[in-house]
């Protein structure tokens, strides 16, 4: 019998012992998963499925794998006698290599032998089809490109050799219709198993072929746009030529529903996106940081809703930026309110999410719900930041790559991070098999050393290969159009913890504003500044033992700027952090330098006058990507640091005219290129009033607000008070 | 099970449809219980499933002939598993080094505990002085399984069984009254 020690165990036993009274029975298991609003069909559904994926996995350690040396007697099967009538004997027999990472996957079945014929285009990885793309309605397809779209609907599975059958590549359809039927696909010498969806995928395909076992060139896109399939088959579109797009007058039409107006470049890429989607192309948007792409994808959102090309659009962005998404949709297009699906209550219904027309989501969304999102034919899926699907391993690439959409666009103004692969990783998504398999690509393009690998001579065939299906515009391409400073205001969302404690703080000094201490208010408020800083620095030695990822997964706002900082280091440049807090200061300092091995400059009080210009002039003078800190208020005036022309402001300061003060620091004479200013900042929480108050600011023509006015700020303060994550605003 | 079926045979041939249900009620029913909180988008049933990819994997070692009950033995990986989550989750908070020696829950969080003590109060008053309910929870209580209540008390088993389902009904309901005046009292 256990012996407890204190209450919280004794609870912990009388927790076990229901749960084992759940586990008893199925039906009070249902009742039990009822009950916590769960719906046990759906997590069976999933399960199963998992459990699928793990048979189907080869991790398996269990040394007597019941798989090897196994014979396995399909005779019992009718429907498959008629393959076994001429064979060696009546059994088949499924021969498996000695160990399981012997046994080839289905891909390198297929390559074995897909390789050896002899198709009229020389390589079998990326079919050039698109003189047939031209006319999409009097082509057909050649039942060879039929067979290997079949194929590559990726469910033929089992790799087992049949010995002594089929000599011929290709059956004839009855044979086909037959061999499919009876779930498994003959060919060679190899029998490939088909699932129930896969078997229905292949039945409908049947039926679009014609006696010749040709296929009309529209169905055939209809098929490849759905991204079932065709990982080893592109239609490789024409040169989306953003000058042929524009210049064709086909594309130029905005929708009602976008309010506002767009810059001159980014009406190019709207018709440019209005092409890719028309054409069933995926594309990747890659414009420069500041461009406004957020923008240019909203205004095609638009367009396609008005215009009813596409049902449903499924964004996905990181979780930092969802708050920021919807905001934006608010402020270009009004009428078109965007389904957030995100958090512990988003739905578990597929018809709900089917009957949204704009839904917005978060990478780790898709991986959690990919059962929910794969029930869905998707008209567009755009992804931000798509960096985030780099690696092409990462569970939220398969994931996402298990979505079907028409067409497939990503957004990022970092398309190669570190290698090339990131490219790669990017363009198969957006465009399956468009470069090859990765392994090709890798063969082709990158080698060990970097230095090799841009001396390639082959790497202007990608550039030009690349340039088809993206477009990019840097800052200096466009700058007529653009603003030399652009404002970049992020709405954050406070993650569910840290609004609760923002939360206790804020009722805390409300209790205390009514009770009249207003000297004690204006510490707590200085509080509240300090906690949308980062959480933990009010625990100074947690704060300088945690490491970067403790204190990003800590702080949505930390981790907001390391992604920024990413994208500026990915485009060499330098920028200005402005906090007031000297322990952020020296956090950033610690955990920057390590993470991207470069000296981290900063300017704050504890540094002598003299010492500061020395520091300016060291960033200025190091080479490429460079991250200085500073005290807004130490370091708010007189400096010149054109170096830099991004600004970010993580600390927002009560006071706009500070923060302007300190964006002059890198936007100001001298300055040649165009300046970044991100605001980062917490939506209804304190920051939010102040971003406000920024902005409104701005309109009034260099109006200073006094901080000494203290009665109208004490209003202020307790107006911004009155913001609480826990209410919509 | 034959003596000669292999932990795969066995994994490969065993009904998942009603293990996944109850493996998953088992997981959730824990974590409504206990106040920890699981990682943001990780759910109760996802550790259910976790446990079973760890067995099939090989990563948690299922030996048949020690432990015959499947279910059994997955639910003390969901429970190892949910430990882990809950130990870390503590050590973020508290600071300080993750060990595995770190106790589940015999921390000195007041808050915590407050919380466990009203929740142990609320029951005993729900329970009315029902002699049969106070007598199976505080036995349970006390990690007394349903048949050993049984033997030590000379009650049938069913009984107990049934008293343990009327206090799970009292529990929950408690449980859902406490958070809403958690809830409210944050707002």
């Amino acid at each position: 019998m256990p012996k407890n020690k204190n209450l919280i165990d004794k609870i912990a036993n009388l927790a076990e012992s229901f749960a084992d009274l759940a586990a008893s029975d199925l039906v009070e298991a249902r009742a039990v998963l009822s009950a916590a609003g769960k719906n046990p069909d759906t997590i069976l559904d999933k399960g199963m499925k998992r459990i699928e994926k793990i048979r189907s996995s080869k991790k398996n350690n269990y040394k007597n794998n019941p798989m090897q040396e196994e014979n396995v007697n399909l005779d019992a099967r009718d429907d498959l006698k008629f393959l076994t009538q001429e064979a060696e004997s009546a059994t088949i027999i499924i021969e498996h290599d000695k160990y399981d990472s012997e046994i080839l996957s289905a891909e390198e079945v297929f390559s074995t032998f897909i390789k050896k014929q002899p198709f009229r285009n020389s390589s079998y990885q990326n079919l050039k089809v698109s003189d047939e793309v031209k006319a999409l309605k009097f082509h057909k397809i050649t039942k060879e490109l039929c067979f290997i779209i079949k194929m590559q609907a990726e469910y033929a599975k089992v790799v087992p050799v049949i010995k002594g059958r089929q000599e011929n590549i290709f059956l004839n359809n009855n044979t086909i219709q037959l061999t499919i039927k009876s779930g498994y696909y003959i060919h060679k010498e190899v029998c490939f198993f088909l699932d129930k969806e896969s078997l229905v995928f292949a039945e409908s395909f049947l039926k679009d072929q014609d006696q010749s076992g040709q296929m009309a060139l529209g169905k055939a896109l209809s098929y490849f746009s759905k991204r079932n399939c065709l990982r080893w088959i592109t239609f490789n579109p024409d040169i989306l030529d953003i000058k042929k797009i524009t210049g064709s007058n086909v594309y130029s039409k905005e929708s009602n529903l976008f309010i506002r107006d767009l810059y001159g470049y980014q009406k190019e890429g709207l018709q440019w996106l209005q092409y890719c989607c028309i054409n069933r192309i995926g594309g990747i948007l890659g414009d420069d940081m500041g461009l406004g792409k957020t923008a240019q994808t909203i205004a095609l959102i638009a367009w396609l809703t008005e215009t009813d090309v596409f049902k449903n659009i499924l964004i996905v962005v990181p979780g930092t930026l969802i708050e920021n998404w919807r905001r934006e949709f608010a402020f270009f297009t009004p009428d078109i309110v965007p389904y957030i699906h995100h958090g512990t209550l988003r739905t578990g219904s597929v018809k709900l999410l089917e009957t949204q027309r704009v839904v917005i989501t978060s990478y780790s969304m898709i991986i959690n719900d990919q059962f929910l999102f794969n029930k869905i034919n998707w008209g567009l899926v755009l992804l931000d930041e798509a960096s985030h699907i780099k690696n092409p391993n990462s569970e939220r690439r398969v994931s996402l790559k298990n979505i079907s959409a028409n067409v497939r666009i990503a957004m990022t103004g970092t398309p190669v991070e570190n290698s090339l692969v990131d490219l790669w990783s990017l363009v198969d998504y957006v465009n399956p098999g468009y470069l090859g398999t990765k392994e090709a690509f890798s063969e082709r393009y990158i080698r060990k050393d970097i230095e090799k690998t841009l001396q390639e001579s082959s790497l202007s065939n990608l550039r030009k290969d690349i340039s088809h299906i993206m477009l990019r515009r840097k800052k200096e391409d466009v700058l007529d159009s653009l603003p030399i400073k652009i404002d970049i205001h992020q709405a954050l969302e406070l993650s569910f913890p840290e609004a609760q404690l923002y939360e206790q703080q804020r009722e805390s000094i409300l209790s205390q504003a009514s009770a009249g201490e207003k000297g004690h208010i204006l510490k707590l408020i200085q509080d509240l500044r300090q906690y949308t800083t980062h959480p933990l620095l009010s625990e100074p030695n947690k704060l300088h033992n945690s490491d970067i990822k403790d204190l990003s997964s800590s702080s949505t706002k930390f981790k907001r700027a390391l992604e920024i900082l990413d994208e500026i280091r990915s485009s060499q440049e330098k920028v200005l952090i402005f906090t007031e807090y000297l322990n952020m200061i020296d956090v950033f300092k610690r955990t920057l330098s390590s993470h991207y091995g470069i000296e981290i400059f900063n300017i704050d009080g504890r540094m002598e006058i003299n010492e500061r210009q020395q520091s300016i002039d060291r960033f200025t003078e190091s080479k490429d990507f460079g991250i200085m800190v500073l005290n807004p208020k130490t370091a708010g005036m007189g400096l010149n640091i054109t170096a830099a022309n991004h600004v970010i402001h993580y600390t927002r300061q009560w006071n706009p005219a500070l923060e302007e003060q300190a964006t002059a620091r890198a936007y100001r004479n001298k300055q040649t290129k165009g300046v970044n200013v991100y605001y980062l900042f917490y939506t209804n929480t304190i920051e939010e009033i102040i971003d406000n108050r920024l902005k409104a600011k701005t309109t009034l023509s260099g109006e200073v607000i006094s901080i000494t006015d203290t009665e109208t700020s004490m209003q202020e303060y307790l107006n911004a008070l009155s913001k609480s994550p826990f209410k919509n605003p | 099970m034959s003596q000669t079926d292999s932990p795969l045979d066995l994994l490969e041939n065993h009904d998942w449809s009603t293990t996944i249900i109850k493996l998953s009620a088992y997981a959730v029913s824990i974590c409504r219980i206990m106040r920890n909180q699981l990682p943001k988008g990780l759910e109760p049933e996802d550790l259910a499933m976790d446990a079973i990819d760890k067995v099939y994997a090989g990563e948690r070692k299922w030996d048949p002939q020690k432990d015959p009950n499947l279910l059994n033995y997955l639910k003390s990986v969901v429970k190892s598993l949910i430990s882990n989550h809950f130990r870390s989750e503590e050590v973020r908070i508290k600071g300080g080094e993750y060990s595995s020696e770190t106790p589940l829950l015999g921390h000195d969080n007041i808050e915590e505990e407050m919380y466990y003590q009203q929740l142990d109060q609320e029951i005993a008053a729900a329970m009315e002085g029902d002699p049969e309910l106070c007598l199976v929870y505080k036995a349970l209580k006390e990690g007394y399984k349903p048949g050993e209540i049984a033997e030590e008390y000379a009650m049938e088993v069913k009984k107990i069984r049934n008293a343990q389902k009327r206090l799970h009904r009292v529990v929950l309901k408690i449980i859902n009254i406490l958070s809403k005046e958690i809830t409210n009292a944050k707002k």
